[in-house]
């Protein structure tokens, strides 16, 4: 732990946010959903309505988004089962739902991959 | 017949021996002649005595009559004192008696005369609070604060505004004047109105100005609070990203335990014995049977997987008519 932190010295910000973007995107995600309030209601609506996450995103939030991009190039590792594990300490009803509900997932899945192709095609 | 006496030739002859005469004269001179005097002065005085007693014996015989005198009788009548007295008596109670009535009637008039003094003073009171109560009403409706220094003219205004509430009349002014006089006051009446006017025309100017300056203020803040908001999150929209960084990079770090390739490790599933019995197409959230973590339960799923203790419960759904 204490190597890391020496070692974030040494990185610039490009780097730094690239390295751990992954552990980035954990708190920026967290903390969106606790800001907007998503719950467990609303995301059954969405995910049984078929609706686009990124129609429902706010400008900022994609604003936001897109100067991470910038900073993160490679994002293979935002999967289905990283957002689970994401979030599922501070919103462990929304990961339950995803786990135990194959259409959620799947819903899930689909947004993940718009979200990708809005960023960086 | 006596012998006439030959009064020129005295019986009694006193012997005068001159030279004798001469030394006597010049030893006794001055008492000689002091006798004489004597002599003289009683002799008078005898005569005038017997002259007085002959007038008042005349007077007793013949006396003089009065210059006025008057004739008739009075006939004062029979005089009952006891009468008198018992009439003065009740003339004294019957003066008391009036002055005690009186006394009682004036005490009843200046009672009246309190009461009426105090009506006239609580209405005083009542009527200045009023005023007053309309002058600081009228002040809060104009919405204009007159000078602290009031002018002379608007002074005996208010004074004579109170007296009129009061109830004094105000004197005709006109009666017994000279006409330029009148016409004096006339003019300075109208050019008092016409300032009261044109006072009343700079207030609402004033306070038209007043507006139109608040107005124009209010319109300055709010486009200045929407540009002030436009920067806020126009910054925000920039930093966030930033502002955020170390905050997640921190959590992201602590939550994983140095771990930051975000794979989630797969850990086997354990089914447990318990079931939830939900209605038929309900959805929401309960409590894990084993960690008491929530649960979400989705409308259609026919399993619920608690995300903390990876336990998976099986869902009985209950048709709605049983």
């Amino acid at each position: 732990m204490l190597d890391h932190i020496k070692g974030f010295g040494e990185l610039t910000l490009k780097g730094l946010v690239s390295l751990n973007a992954p552990s980035l995107f954990k708190g920026v995600l967290n903390g969106l959903l606790h800001r907007d309030d998503i719950t467990v209601d609303k995301v059954v609506v969405m995910v049984q309505g078929n609706q686009a996450l990124w129609d429902h995103l706010s400008p900022d939030i994609v604003h936001s988004l897109h100067r991470a991009a910038e900073h993160v190039t490679e994002v293979d590792w935002l999967t289905v089962e990283w957002f689970i594990e994401a979030i599922k300490k501070e919103h462990p009803a929304l990961a339950s739902l995803f786990l135990g509900w194959r259409k959620a997932r799947n819903w899930l899945g689909r947004q993940i991959e718009v979200i990708k192709k809005e960023l960086y095609e | 017949m006596a012998p006439v006496e030959d009064v020129f030739n005295p019986k009694t002859k006193t012997p005068v021996d001159p030279k004798a005469a001469k030394e006597k004269s010049e030893s006794e001179g001055a008492g000689y002649w002091d006798q004489k005097a004597k002599e003289a002065r009683s002799k008078r005085e005898y005569e005038d005595e017997q002259r007085a007693v002959r007038t008042a014996r005349e007077r007793e015989e013949n006396p003089a009559e009065p210059l006025f005198q008057v004739k008739g009788s009075v006939n004062l009548g029979n005089i009952d004192f006891q009468k008198q007295q018992e009439d003065l008596k009740n003339s004294i109670e019957k003066i008391q008696t009036d002055a005690q009535s009186q006394i009682q009637a004036l005490n009843q008039q200046n009672a009246g005369y309190r009461e009426d003094l105090h009506k006239i003073q609580l209405d005083m009171v009542e009527k200045t609070l009023k005023a007053q109560i309309d002058s600081m009403q009228k002040t809060i409706q104009d919405g204009l604060v007159k000078p602290k220094d009031k002018s002379i003219t608007d002074q005996v205004s208010e004074i004579t505004q109170i007296a009129g509430i009061l109830g004094y009349a105000r004197p005709d002014p006109q009666s017994g004047l000279p006409v330029e006089l009148q016409l004096k006051m006339l003019e300075m009446e109208m050019n008092e109105k016409a300032s009261a006017r044109k006072f009343e025309w700079d207030k609402m100017m004033s306070e038209r100005n007043w507006q139109l300056e608040l107005k124009k203020l209010e319109s300055e803040s709010q486009a200045r609070a929407a540009e002030f908001q436009q920067e806020r999150e126009k910054r925000n929209m920039f930093a966030s990203p930033f502002e955020s960084i170390g905050a997640a990079i921190g959590k992201g770090l602590i939550d994983s335990g140095g771990n930051i390739s975000g794979r989630r490790e797969t850990t086997k599933r354990k089914r447990s014995a318990r079931r939830l019995q939900v209605g038929e197409g309900e959805s929401g959230t309960t409590e894990c049977p084993e960690c008491g973590e929530p649960v979400a339960i989705a409308p259609t799923a026919r399993s619920a997987v608690c995300s903390s203790c990876e336990a998976t419960f099986p869902i009985d759904r209950i048709p709605a008519g049983e």
